[in-house]
């Protein structure tokens, strides 16, 4: 039996362009804090090693700094050997990351490059059966190329890949797609014993055996994941494995989306936008919709101003289109405007509610009548 | 506001003035300057504006001169609702007082009369209309506003709609900065959106500048890839092409051994060929000599035949040429002989003709003589003086006038006659004159005439004076004649005309004379002539002693010529006929020579062919010696056979050879040597290139290319957002200005119709019917529109402008009035820069406004306002008014 972490898209370098110029060093920072936060955790269980199925960086063109300090981060837990596979966001080509001379000058002894397909001997009986990425384009199944003459000879293979499924992705086009059948098949005849994937950063388990996993990103990096933020703890025996997802991210994305017709809505959205939990480390995108009146916008305003001081990131609620904003009938009463400014604030009235409210035209007219608002206030 | 009545008392040069003004309508105040005519003005003001209690210079300096008197100025006058009567006194025993008639009556004095005056006011009268109406003399060129509440409540009213209130203008301004902030007045975006929509431009391109970075990097990986991949191609393709090169290498070298083969087989039959070759030119050789033997032999013959038959032709010829040249020597003979006889003949010929000649030449010399004699007589003639014809007839003249003085001296002399008795000698003026006895000397007395006998007496006889004068002329004219014979060297007329005709018949004859020398000489001398009648006598005495005595001499000229022309006939025949001979000698000479050479020739041939012919029989021996015919015969038999069987043996080399295709074999290794060694080109290039790229690569790796366009990328994203934002807000200010601007254009426009109508309603009747104008934000005329043509306020003429000041205030005026407000129009001394025909019509223009306001108009040209029709003529003198003259129905109060 072994025990080994199997955990990939590490994405490190990654940015965010939406994230504020203080939210966008701590969460990078939290993602190498993440690499470290995996080997004390490899220690603790006991892991023979750690495997990263691919995009350990989100580039082959990332910058220095990011990975020295990933070495360094790595170099934490000597006891743990990292075996790293380049994947599709940093493939073993000539560019590669893993062949610079920053990566090999500062490359810790218990850090390993899985830089040839086949198997590698990693403990006593154990071989990882590495499936690297030559490129960005590969023309085959690597996991299938690797583990295709490998013999059932009692010796624990554990597949490092990296890819899209057929499973999950079914694009008969994609000639590198891994064939979830061909790798079952090996499992079967025991070949090989687990299959460590990287590529989907959502934890997920692949097939009905238990033993073909999507570890996951180990911080979350979009809002489309539904499990991100763990990595697992793998025990491969001769009859089968056991799988134990640990969550080690800190960061979450939340995407919500809300209607907006008056007060009852906006106290809803706060309450919301109140109950996220860590709200330092939550990057909240907003769709909102729906129509307000001056004073309510105000509000609203308001409102997003505070929980933008307090998320690590808010974003989207700028978007004029799918938020209207009109005055109401006693916005307007209180303007207190007559002849000329009457009828001019009656002219963008009409451009402004339009059938075509939807148009440049409306937006521009809309526009107009919030600053005619904001002038009138500073005048009276 | 109207004034109904105003009184001044101690007020500048007015002891105290009332005047009576007509609640509507004009009411003009003529005065001259002195008598206060524009107190009234100034008083109005300051009883409203000064307390009784004021030490103003404005109050003292309407105090009289030298007077200490107290100014007074009471007013009545209607306002709103009120009729009051108002009053003050300043400087001593200052006094206000105050006396409301309507609508309720009220009496108050002091601060709390002057207070509620100013109260009153405030609530009825626009106190900038109060001053707007007011029109001063030679003033208000330049416009002032009409944006005052009574003419906006009016013009309000008048429209039936609101006026903006100041919080619409304070909101309209902020509109306009706002707009302003994005906007440049041209049109174009601000300099902030100008700058900011450059940095996103910027962002943009560095955005792009890094991912052709990365775009370069990611190229140059999958360039590594595919060199990676060529280079296991071409490691072996390498392989293969070695190995093909090898093979080709063992066939090249079995060609190489046919090759040898051959050329062996070749050297052989080269041999064998030689000998066949050599024996079959003996047997041909052999074969020709004999032919050439035979055919000598014949030739031989056939020249012998021909030298034969040519023999009697040559023999006819020589003789032939023998008889020729026998008859040619006698013609040559006879030749010389006519020669011979010709020559004599034409030197007879010439002796008989110089012996004429030489007669001539005599016969020319004696007449050359003769000429040459006359000749040198006349010039002997012509040699002494010469007289002419006219000479002779100057001679002749003086002698008639000496004849006719001599005439008239006799006649009219006096004349001394003496008589002698005896043999006497006397002198008579110096001559002496025997006298005999009885004899008888008559002198003319001239002048004075002395007669002396000598030793006896002396008598002188004296002539008059008329007789003195005739003897002078006849003095002169022998004078003259003797001077003339003189001159020409005659004694008297006789000789010179006796000379003169010798001249002239020398003078002819020495011409004839001339002319027959020049005739005899022509281009001789005497003496040439002589030297040749030497010579010809010479040369025929030479020729008589020569000359053999026969033939006889001819006898004459013609006898010689005759004798010549036979002479020479003779002789032509003669030359004719050696001609004729000379070419019929040369004819057979040339036939002899022809037949001579072709006998040569023939022998010539003869003498060959028989050479030839031994020549050919010799060399046929010489080789049958050598090689026997038969020998000949069999060796061409045997090298014939070894021949053919060489050129098989070589016809099956070449053939195998040929079937190797050694060429092809040879471009195939060509081809495939290349091919290894392009190969090895392309290992070393794709190597090379594999190197180059890795250093590349290497480089851009560590540049952190991915960071950066993050970097570059947010950086872009967030100006593009701001910009965005901001682009947003320069729509909407842009749209809001334009929404307002377009709207308060329309409300102003509206609003300002009345206003603008009435003033062009007043104008019209200054400027014609045709008159339009525009007025701007103030509400002054900004433009004037006569007949469609549009002109600035400012480049009207001062008269004009002035018009329209009037015409403003008059219009003004009227609309306020309109409604119960309103002010006076109080016009001092205006119009100056109106001419009278304008003047005229600007009367028109009052008295139209008069009927819906109050006009008061002060002026010292009482007749500059006469054309205003009902009108209150108030006239001030001084001290106060004089009379009230009201013209037309009277309006005062």
């Amino acid at each position: 039996m072994v025990r080994f972490l199997h955990t990939a898209d590490w994405q490190l370098g990654m940015t965010r362009r939406y994230l504020g110029a203080d939210a966008q060093p701590r969460y990078s920072a939290a993602r190498v804090e993440a690499v470290r936060t995996i080997g004390s955790l490899a220690t603790a269980a006991r892991c023979a090693f750690v495997v990263v199925c691919g995009d350990v960086f989100e580039t082959n063109q990332v910058e220095r700094q990011v990975v020295v300090r990933a070495l360094d981060a790595m170099a934490a837990t000597p006891e743990i050997t990292f075996y790293l596979l380049p994947g599709n966001h940093d493939p073993l080509d000539a560019a590669s990351v893993f062949r610079s001379p920053t990566f090999t000058s500062h490359q810790p002894p218990n850090v390993v490059v899985l830089d040839t397909p086949g198997p590698v001997p990693v403990a006593p009986g154990v071989e990882l059966v590495a499936a690297p990425w030559a490129s960005k384009r590969p023309l085959a199944d690597l996991v299938a190329t690797a583990v295709a003459d490998l013999p059932a000879d009692g010796t624990v293979r554990i597949v490092a890949g990296h890819g899209a499924v057929d499973h999950l992705s079914p694009e008969t086009s994609n000639p590198a797609i891994i064939q979830v059948r061909d790798a079952e098949a090996a499992l079967a005849d025991g070949r090989v014993h687990y299959v460590a994937l990287g590529d989907r950063h959502s934890t997920t388990s692949i097939g009905g055996t238990g033993r073909i996993w999507y570890a996951g990103a180990p911080e979350a990096t979009d809002f489309r994941e539904t499990d991100p933020g763990n990595v697992l703890v793998v025990d491969v025996h001769a009859r089968g494995a056991t799988v134990e997802p640990h969550r080690v991210g800190t960061w979450q994305f939340v995407k919500h989306d809300a209607q907006l017709t008056g007060e009852a809505d906006l106290d809803v959205l706060d309450a919301f936008l109140d109950g996220l939990a860590n709200k330092d480390r939550t990057i909240v995108r907003l769709g909102l919709v729906g129509q307000l009146s001056l004073a309510e916008k105000a509000r609203l305003d308001h409102l997003l101003a505070h929980h933008k001081d307090l998320l690590g990131s808010l974003e989207g609620w700028e978007r004029r289109i799918d938020l209207v904003v009109l005055p109401s009938e006693r916005d307007y009463g209180d303007l207190e405007l007559s002849g000329f400014a009457q009828d001019a604030l009656a002219d963008l009235r009409a451009r402004a509610e339009a059938d075509t409210a939807d148009t440049a035209d409306a937006v521009v007219a809309r526009d107009a009548l919030a600053l005619l608002f904001r002038l009138r206030g500073a005048a009276s | 506001m109207r004034i109904t009545r105003v009184v001044l008392e101690n007020y500048r040069g007015v002891d105290e003035c009332r005047i009576d003004l007509a609640a509507e309508g004009v009411t003009i105040i003529e005065g001259e300057n002195e008598v206060g005519k524009s107190s009234l003005a100034e008083a109005l003001h300051l009883v409203f504006a000064y307390a009784d209690s004021s030490k103003s210079s404005a109050v003292k300096d309407v105090q009289p001169v030298h007077r200490d008197a107290a100014p007074r100025v009471e007013v009545e006058l209607t306002t709103g609702p009120y009729r009051l009567v108002y009053a003050k006194r300043w400087l001593r025993r200052p006094e206000t007082t105050l006396t409301v008639l309507e609508p309720t009556r009220q009496q108050l004095t002091g601060r709390e009369a002057h207070d509620r005056v100013n109260q009153i006011l405030d609530e009825t009268l626009d106190r900038d209309l109060w001053d707007a109406l007011r029109l001063e003399q030679g003033g208000d060129l330049v416009q002032r506003s009409y944006v005052m509440p009574s003419l906006s409540r009016a013009l309000e009213a008048a429209v039936g709609a609101e006026r903006t209130g100041h919080d619409e203008d304070e909101l309209w301004h902020r509109i306009v900065a706002e707009r302003d902030r994005y906007w440049m007045a041209n049109g174009r975006p601000s300099t902030e959106r100008a700058r900011l929509a450059e940095r996103v431009a910027t962002a943009a391109a560095v955005v792009a500048e890094v991912e052709t970075a990365i775009r370069d990097v990611e190229a140059r990986t999958d360039e590594m890839a595919r060199l990676e991949g060529a280079a296991v191609e071409l490691r072996t393709a390498q392989v293969d092409l070695l190995r093909r090169e090898a093979e080709l290498a063992g066939q090249l070298e079995a060609v190489a051994e046919l090759r040898r083969t051959l050329a062996h087989v070749q050297a052989e039959a080269r041999g064998t060929v030689s000998e066949h070759e050599r024996w079959t030119e003996l047997h041909a050789s052999r074969a020709a000599v004999v032919a050439a033997v035979e055919q000598r032999r014949t030739n031989l013959a056939r020249s012998e035949a021909a030298l034969a038959e040519s023999e009697p032709a040559r023999a006819e010829a020589d003789r032939q040429l023998q008889y020729l040249v026998e008859l040619r020597a006698a013609a040559a003979d006879a030749l010389r002989a006519a020669e011979q006889v010709a020559d004599q003949a034409a030197a007879d010929t010439t002796y008989r003709r110089r012996q004429i000649e030489i007669e001539q030449f005599k016969e020319r010399l004696e007449r050359v003589l003769a000429a040459q004699a006359a000749v040198e007589a006349a010039e002997e003639v012509l040699a002494g003086d010469r007289v002419s014809a006219e000479t002779v007839a100057a001679i002749e003249a003086a002698q008639i006038e000496l004849a006719r003085a001599e005439a008239v001296a006799s006649a009219g002399a006096a004349t001394v006659t003496a008589v002698a008795h005896t043999d006497t000698t006397i002198e008579v003026d110096g001559e002496t004159v025997s006298l005999s006895a009885q004899g008888e000397h008559e002198a003319p007395v001239s002048a004075t005439t002395q007669v002396v006998v000598p030793g006896v007496i002396t008598l002188t006889v004296r002539a008059g004076a008329e007789a003195q004068a005739l003897a002078e002329r006849l003095e002169r004219a022998r004078h003259e004649l003797i001077r003339l014979c003189a001159r020409h060297g005659v004694a008297d007329l006789a000789e010179a005309r006796r000379t003169s005709a010798a001249q002239a018949e020398a003078e002819r004859v020495h011409r004839e004379a001339q002319a027959r020398l020049s005739e005899n000489l022509r281009d001789l001398t005497a003496e040439g002539l002589a030297r040749k009648i030497g010579a010809h006598t010479g040369r025929l005495a030479d020729f008589e002693a020569e000359r053999a005595a026969e033939p006889t001499l001819p006898t004459d000229l013609d006898a010689a010529q005759e004798a010549e022309a036979g002479a020479q006939r003779h002789l032509a025949d003669q030359r004719a006929l050696l001609a004729h001979v000379e070419r019929e000698v040369e004819e057979a000479f040339a036939r002899t020579k022809e037949v001579s050479i072709t006998g040569a020739t023939l022998v010539e041939r003869v003498n060959i062919d028989r050479e030839a012919f031994a020549e050919a029989e010799r060399e046929l021996a010489t080789g049958r010696g050598e090689h026997p015919d038969a020998e000949i015969a069999e060796s061409l038999t045997r090298t014939g056979a070894a021949r053919q069987e060489a050129d098989r043996r070589l016809a099956s080399a070449t053939s195998a050879l040929a079937e190797a295709d050694p060429d092809t074999l040879q471009a195939i290794a060509t081809n495939a040597r290349e091919a290894r060694e392009r190969g090895e080109a392309a290992i070393r290039e794709n190597h090379d290139q594999r190197q180059r790229l890795v250093s590349v690569i290497e480089h851009s790796g560590e540049q952190g290319l991915a960071h950066r366009l993050d970097q570059a990328v947010v950086e872009a994203d967030r100006l593009r957002h701001e910009a965005d934002r901001l682009e947003a807000r320069a729509a909407a200010a842009k749209l809001l200005h334009d929404t307002f601007e377009q709207r308060r254009a329309d409300a102003r426009r509206k609003f300002v119709a009345p206003f603008r109508n009435r003033i062009e309603q007043l104008g019209k009747l200054v400027f014609g019917p045709t008159l339009q104008v525009e007025l701007d934000e103030n509400l002054c005329v900004a433009t004037r529109t006569l007949n469609d043509v549009t002109v600035a306020y400012d480049q009207l003429s001062a008269g004009a402008r002035e018009q329209f000041g009037l015409i403003s205030r008059l219009a003004c005026a009227s609309l306020v009035s309109a409604d119960g407000g309103g002010a006076p129009v109080v016009l001092d001394d205006a119009l100056g820069w109106t001419d009278p025909r304008r003047l005229a019509q600007m009367a028109a223009a009052i008295s139209v406004a008069s009927r819906q306001c109050q006009v008061i108009v002060l002026t010292c040209t009482p007749g500059r306002f006469a054309g205003v029709g009902a009108a209150t003529v108030v006239r001030l003198q001084p001290g106060g008014p004089a009379a009230d003259e009201p013209r037309g129905p009277s309006l005062t109060a």
